[in-house]
């Protein structure tokens, strides 16, 4: 009975599966624009078309806001919309894989920290911030991945 | 452990998708219980069980690793 309880309280989180076809579509969508107008190339191409630089700043700053969110959102859905059929067995692969993300994000941690050690990097605040946030999506991306692997490995 | 699921629904003549349907899991987790690369829990042996109309430890038993 607990146990039917707190799968229950669990399948609250979980957004239905058709999310996870969005999740598939604004993630990789959402991270490429971001990249790009991190490289500055949504700058320029807008910089060709209007000729007042505060709108094409504006409308760079809108885009790459929209596209961090998009690639945001699109993680969660990866990470948290429903299989078809949600089972013990899906639930258990779940664990599974943010046993082994937070596993693989402990040693993606200490193993930064000791190329940090050795090689004086990073030297400035927003290299850390950069660090620190790259470490977090490792452990959702890894568990994406691990998850995903382990489903496929089951279904063949 | 090892199990019998296999062996129960020939008996039963039923397939995984049917099996999988009346007790509520996916087809795969049949799959891989038969294939011995997923042990279910209490409440699915018994659901499993159920299904056969006989007994968990007529399904399931333990073997030399366990």
């Amino acid at each position: 009975m607990i146990n039917l309880k707190l799968k229950i309280k669990f399948m609250k989180y979980l957004l239905p599966s058709r999310f996870k076809k969005i999740g598939l579509l604004l993630c990789p969508l959402g991270f490429i624009l971001w990249f790009i107008s991190q490289m500055g190339i949504v700058r320029n191409f807008f910089d060709n078309f209007i000729k007042d630089e505060n709108t094409s700043l504006i409308i760079t700053i809108i885009i790459t806001i929209i596209s961090f969110f998009s690639f945001l959102f699109g993680l969660y859905a990866l990470a948290f919309s429903k299989e078809k059929i949600e089972d013990e067995m899906i639930q258990k692969l779940r664990l599974e894989s943010f046993h082994l993300a937070g596993l693989f994000q402990i040693v993606g941690i200490i193993i930064s920290f000791i190329l940090f050690a050795i090689f004086n990097e990073p030297e400035n605040d927003s290299d850390w911030l950069i660090f620190f946030i790259a470490t977090l999506f490792l452990f959702w991306i890894a568990y994406i991945l691990l998850f995903n692997i382990k489903l496929y490995t089951i279904k063949n | 452990m090892k199990n019998k699921i296999k062996i129960h629904r020939a008996i039963k003549n039923i397939t995984q998708e049917e099996l999988a349907k009346e007790i509520n899991v996916s087809r795969q987790t049949i799959n891989a219980m038969e294939a011995n690369k997923y042990v279910p829990s209490t409440v699915l042996a018994l659901k499993i069980a159920n299904c056969f109309n006989t007994k968990v430890e007529d399904i399931f038993e333990l073997d030399e690793n366990d």
